[in-house]
C-alpha cells in the first residue's frame, strides 16, 4: 500500500536548524551588509524577496501580519521622502508652499523603503533562526561569564514575572491588591512595596543559587564547553560556498555595478558583465537557504514516489 | 570503611549564643541510607552543610569530620565537587541554567570535562531518568517535582561518592515527593550510593532507612536502626515520637495499653510475654519478640497477629466523629464556574460548596486540580463567569472591596513569604491596622495581643526571611487575624511543616473555630485533614464531591485515605486516626 505523501507545509519549515551558529552568524551578517551597503534596485529586490521567502517559511501563515506592517512601513517611507527631498526633475505636484513633490524624490525613497524593509525582514529571520542554544555556543567559548550571564537572565526574566504576578495575587487576597485602592497614590505604593519584595526575594534566592553553583563547582578552572552544534564536513562545505558566493557577490556588485543617481534625474545604467556575474552570486547566496529545502523536499518527494 | 566519621563536632555560628552542633558523634557507613529527623532548628542543615565544605557555613567548628578516615579539609575542592552530591530544599532555586540540557552539563562543563564524556554521561542520565521528552524545555515550564528530579539528575551526573539531601520533598505535593523518594531508593539500591537526607515526612522514608539520627537542640539524642530509634523514641516519650510514622506510633500506644493492663494483674504461667528490649524471661520458645512494624504493610500484620492475641474491647458504636451542632452558613457557593481565559480550558466546572460558622472544611485533591483557584475565586480575587457565592449572608457582588477583608474573609497563600513585603515583622503587621480608626497606642496594643495569641513575640524584630517555616506561617495568620476576618482560607498550611509546627497551628484554628470563625483549608495532608477537619471533600474535573465528615470520607476511600485506616481496615473499617485504633485497648 502506498504511504500518504507528506503534506509537510511549506510553514515552519525548519530552514536554518542545524546549522553551526558562527556560519549562521557570518551568513546574516554577509547579506544584511550587501544591503546595508549596495542599493541598487536590482539587489534590493532580489534581497527583499528571498527574505520574504525565507521568514515565510520559518514563520508559516503567522509571517503575513508581520510583512502587512512592514509593507504598510515601507510605503509610508517612500511616500514621505519626497516631503523632505525637493531635487529632482520631474515634478508630480506641488503642495504647502510651492515645495514640488518629485518622481525622482518618491524613488530614492522607494530605494530607502526597499533596503529598510529588506534589513528588517533578514533580521527578523535571524531572530528567529539565532536560538539561545546557538547564542549560548557561540558566546560559550569565547566568553563563558557573559554567556551563563545570558542563560541565567533567560531563566530569571520568566521566572520573576510569575513570582510577581503571585506576589500581587497574594496581596489581593489580604485586601492590599493594587487594584482595589482608591487613590493612584496607594496604587503606586502598592506596587512599589511589592517591587521591593521582589527585589528582597530576588536578593535572598541569589544566596541560595550561589551556594549551588559553588557545590557544582563554578569556581574551578579550567571549564570546558559542552557542544550541542557541531560542525560536519557538510556545513564545512556549506560555510566555503557561502564564503565564496559572498565573495563573488561582494567583488561583482562593487566593481562592475554603476552608480545610481537620482538627483536631478534617474540615471542607470547597465551593469557590466562583472555586474550581472555579481547579482547571479548575490541571488544565490540570498537564495541558499531556500534552495537546501528545496532540495531536501524534491529528495523527499522522491523517495516517496519510490516507496 | 566508614564513609564519614564524625568526632565530638560542635559548630558555632558568628554572633550566636548557643552552638548549633554539640558533639556530635557518628559514623556513616558505605552504602547506607540515612534519615536525619528532628525539628526545625535542631541543627539538621547545619549538619549537612558541613559535610561538604564548599557549602560549609562560616562559624566556630571544634571536633573532626573524617571522610574515608581522612579529615574532610584536606580533600581537594575538585574532588569535593564530584564527590559530594547536595540537593537542598527549593526546587526552583538551586537551578542555575535556563534549559535542561544546559542544567545537567553545568556541572560537567566546571570539572572541565571533555565533550565526548559529557555527551555519554548526558545520554546516559536522561535515559535512566527518562526526561527524553523535556531535555530541550525551558526550565521554568517545570513542575516543582520535576525541576527537584532534575536537580537531583545534575547532582549524580557527577557520579558522587555519597548525596546529601535537606529536605528534599519540603516544598513538593504527595505523589511528586513519593515519586523522589522511591528515585533516591532506587538509586541506593542500583549504585550502593550512600545517602543522607534529612525529612519531616517520614511515613514513607522511614521504612526504607538503614540507620536513623535524631536530633534535638544540635545533640544526637537517638541513632540506630529505625526500629530501634522507634522503640527508643516511643519508650522516652520525647517529642520526636510524634514524628514517626503511623505504624510505629499505633503499635507503640498499643503496647504500651497493654503494659499498663498487665501491671495490673499477675501474670499467668504459659501466658505470652511481650517484650522489646531483647531480655527474654521464661521459655524462649514461648517469649515472642514482635518487632515494632515501619509501613503499613508490616502494621496489617503486626495488628492482625495482636488482635488474635490480645482481642480487643467489644466493638462500641461507630465513634462519630466531631459532630456539630448545626451553625449558620458562613458561605455558600453555587455552580461556580471559572477560566482563565477566554481560550483556555475551565478550571472550575459548577463547583458547589458550603462552610458554616466554626467548622473547619478541608478541600482535598490531587495537583493542577484547581484548589488554588477555587480558594482564589471563594476569596473574591478571581472572577467567576458563571455561579453565585454568598459571604456572611451577603452575595459577593454586594460586598464593597474594603469591607471585604475587614472582617469579611482572609486568604492565607501557599507560600506565606509572598504577603511580607517590610524589613520587619512588627511593620508588616502594622500596615494591616492602616486606614482603621485606631489611634498608634490601641494599634501598638493590638500589634502585641495578636503576637502573644500566635506565639510571635519573640520574632516581632526579625525580618521575614529570617524565620523557619512555622514561624512564618504563625506571622502570616497574625497579620491576617488583624482584620478580623469571618472566613479564613489557607492554602496548604502545612506544607514543609515539623510536627510541632502543625500542632501549633491547630491549636490557633482551634481557637479560631470557637469563636465562629469558618476555616476552609485546601492541603494535600491526608493525615492532618483527617485529625483536624470537621468536613472533608474532594475537588475532581472541576467539581467538588460532598463533604462528609473524615470518618465517612476516609472509611469510604481506598487509595485515598489514611496511613491509619490502610492499617487497620480489615479490622477496624470505620478507624481513621491512630487514636481510633489505640483506643479499642484503652480502658474505658
Amino acid at each position: 500500500m502506498r504511504a500518504e505523501v507528506s503534506t509537510l507545509p511549506l510553514a515552519k519549515v525548519q530552514l536554518f536548524s542545524g546549522w553551526p551558529p558562527g556560519l549562521l552568524l557570518g551568513y546574516f551578517l554577509g547579506i544584511i551588509g550587501i544591503t546595508i551597503v549596495c542599493p541598487y534596485p536590482a539587489t534590493l529586490a532580489i534581497s527583499l524577496g528571498f527574505g520574504c521567502g525565507c521568514f515565510i517559511c520559518i514563520k508559516g501563515s503567522s509571517a503575513f501580519s508581520y510583512l502587512l506592517g512592514l509593507a504598510v512601513l515601507g510605503i509610508f517611507v517612500a511616500l514621505l521622502n519626497p516631503l523632505f527631498m525637493t531635487e529632482g526633475t520631474t515634478v508630480l505636484f506641488e503642495w504647502g508652499n510651492q515645495r514640488p513633490y518629485t518622481l525622482e524624490g518618491l524613488a530614492w525613497g522607494a530605494s530607502t523603503a526597499a533596503m529598510v524593509c529588506a534589513v528588517m525582514v533578514w533580521f527578523a529571520s535571524f531572530h528567529q533562526a539565532f536560538t539561545s542554544e546557538a547564542c549560548m555556543q557561540l558566546f560559550g567559548s569565547l566568553t563563558p561569564a557573559l554567556a551563563l550571564l545570558l542563560t541565567q537572565v533567560l531563566r530569571l526574566i520568566p521566572t520573576y514575572r510569575r513570582r510577581a504576578a503571585a506576589l500581587l495575587q497574594a496581596r489581593a487576597g489580604i485586601g492590599k491588591g493594587v487594584g482595589s485602592q482608591e487613590t493612584l497614590r496607594r496604587r503606586i505604593e502598592g506596587s512599589s512595596q511589592v517591587l521591593g519584595a521582589l527585589c528582597n526575594e530576588a536578593l535572598e534566592n541569589s544566596i541560595i543559587t550561589a551556594d549551588a553553583m559553588n557545590g557544582r563547582g563554578f569556581s574551578l578552572q579550567p571549564k570546558s564547553h559542552f557542544k550541542q552544534i557541531r560542525w560536519t564536513l557538510g556545513y564545512g562545505v556549506l560555510a566555503a560556498l557561502v564564503v565564496l558566493l559572498f565573495i563573488g557577490a561582494a567583488c561583482g556588485l562593487f566593481l562592475g555595478l554603476p552608480g545610481i543617481q537620482y538627483v536631478p534625474t534617474i540615471t542607470l545604467g547597465p551593469p557590466s558583465g562583472l555586474g550581472y556575474l555579481g547579482l547571479l552570486c548575490f541571488g544565490l547566496y540570498s537564495a541558499l537557504p531556500l534552495l537546501l529545502v528545496g532540495k531536501e523536499r524534491v529528495q523527499w518527494m522522491y523517495f516517496l514516489s519510490k516507496s | 570503611m566508614d564513609v564519614f566519621s564524625l568526632q565530638e563536632l560542635s559548630f558555632r555560628y558568628p554572633l550566636a549564643a548557643k552552638e548549633a552542633l554539640s558533639n556530635v558523634t557518628l559514623q556513616i557507613r558505605e552504602g547506607d541510607l540515612v534519615l536525619l529527623m528532628g525539628h526545625s532548628g535542631s541543627g539538621k542543615t547545619t549538619l549537612l552543610k558541613l559535610l561538604k565544605p564548599l557549602l560549609s557555613p562560616k562559624g566556630h567548628r571544634r571536633g573532626a569530620i573524617l571522610y574515608r578516615g581522612k579529615p574532610l579539609e584536606e580533600l581537594p575542592e575538585r574532588t569535593q565537587v564530584a564527590a559530594f552530591g547536595f540537593v537542598a530544599q527549593n526546587p526552583q532555586e538551586q537551578l542555575v541554567t535556563d534549559k535542561v540540557w544546559h542544567e545537567l552539563v553545568f556541572g560537567l562543563e566546571n570539572l572541565g570535562i571533555d565533550q565526548s564524556t559529557m555527551e555519554v554521561r548526558v545520554a546516559e542520565i536522561v535515559s535512566y531518568f527518562g526526561f527524553e521528552d523535556w531535555y530541550n524545555r525551558e526550565v521554568v515550564t517545570l513542575s516543582g517535582g520535576q525541576k527537584q528530579l532534575l536537580n537531583l539528575a545534575s547532582a549524580l551526573i557527577l557520579q558522587p561518592d555519597v548525596l546529601i539531601l535537606d529536605e528534599p520533598t519540603a516544598q513538593l505535593d504527595p505523589v511528586a515527593a513519593s515519586e523522589f523518594f522511591n528515585t533516591l531508593r532506587k538509586i541506593n539500591q542500583d549504585f550502593g550510593t550512600t545517602i543522607i537526607l534529612s525529612e519531616h515526612r517520614l511515613e514513607e522514608i522511614y521504612g526504607m532507612a538503614d540507620w536513623v539520627v535524631a536530633l534535638d537542640e544540635g545533640q544526637v539524642v537517638e541513632q540506630g536502626t529505625p526500629r530501634e530509634v522507634a522503640e527508643r523514641l516511643s519508650a522516652t516519650q520525647s517529642g520526636l515520637y510524634r514524628a514517626l510514622p503511623t505504624p510505629v506510633r499505633i503499635a507503640s500506644e498499643i503496647e504500651a495499653e497493654l503494659r499498663s493492663r498487665e501491671e495490673g494483674r499477675e501474670l499467668s504461667r504459659g501466658e505470652q510475654c511481650v517484650k522489646f528490649d531483647g531480655d527474654q524471661s521464661g521459655d524462649v520458645s514461648q517469649t515472642q519478640q514482635k518487632s515494632l512494624p515501619l509501613t503499613v504493610r508490616e502494621g496489617r500484620l503486626w495488628l492482625a497477629e495482636e488482635v488474635q492475641l490480645y482481642p480487643p474491647r467489644p466493638q462500641q458504636a461507630v465513634p462519630s466523629s466531631a459532630a456539630l451542632p448545626p451553625q449558620p452558613l458562613a458561605l455558600a457557593a453555587q455552580n461556580l464556574w471559572f477560566r482563565y481565559e477566554r481560550t483556555s480550558p475551565d478550571v472550575l466546572r459548577g463547583a458547589s460548596l458550603a462552610v458554616s460558622e466554626g467548622e473547619i472544611v478541608a478541600l482535598l485533591g490531587g495537583n493542577g486540580s484547581g484548589k488554588s483557584t477555587l480558594l482564589r475565586v471563594l476569596a473574591g480575587v478571581a472572577k467567576t463567569y458563571r455561579g453565585s457565592l454568598t459571604l456572611l449572608g451577603k452575595p459577593l457582588r454586594s460586598w464593597k472591596g474594603a469591607d471585604l477583608y475587614h472582617g469579611g474573609v482572609a486568604l492565607l497563600p501557599q507560600d506565606p513569604r509572598a504577603l511580607m513585603v517590610h524589613d520587619r515583622v512588627r511593620l508588616d503587621l502594622a500596615e494591616m491596622l492602616e486606614g482603621t480608626s485606631l489611634s498608634k497606642e490601641a494599634r501598638e496594643q493590638a500589634i502585641s495581643a495578636i503576637a502573644a495569641r500566635c506565639g510571635i513575640t519573640a520574632v516581632l524584630d526579625a525580618h521575614p526571611f529570617d524565620l523557619s517555616g512555622g514561624e512564618l506561617q504563625r506571622v502570616a495568620l497574625a497579620k491576617v487575624l488583624l482584620c478580623e476576618p469571618r472566613i479564613l482560607f489557607l492554602d496548604e498550611p502545612t506544607k514543609g511543616l515539623d510536627s510541632e509546627s502543625k500542632e501549633e497551628l491547630v491549636h490557633l484554628l482551634n481557637e479560631l473555630t470557637a469563636q465562629g470563625v469558618a476555616v476552609l483549608m485546601v492541603s494535600h495532608d491526608v493525615e492532618f485533614c483527617a485529625r483536624w477537619a470537621h468536613r472533608v471533600a474532594l475537588l475532581f474535573e472541576g467539581e467538588v464531591g460532598n463533604a462528609l465528615t473524615p470518618q465517612e470520607f476516609f472509611s469510604s476511600h481506598w487509595f485515598y485515605t489514611t496511613a491509619a485506616n490502610r492499617m487497620s481496615r480489615q479490622i477496624f473499617p470505620w478507624a481513621i486516626t491512630a487514636e481510633d485504633v489505640v483506643s479499642q485497648w484503652r480502658e474505658p
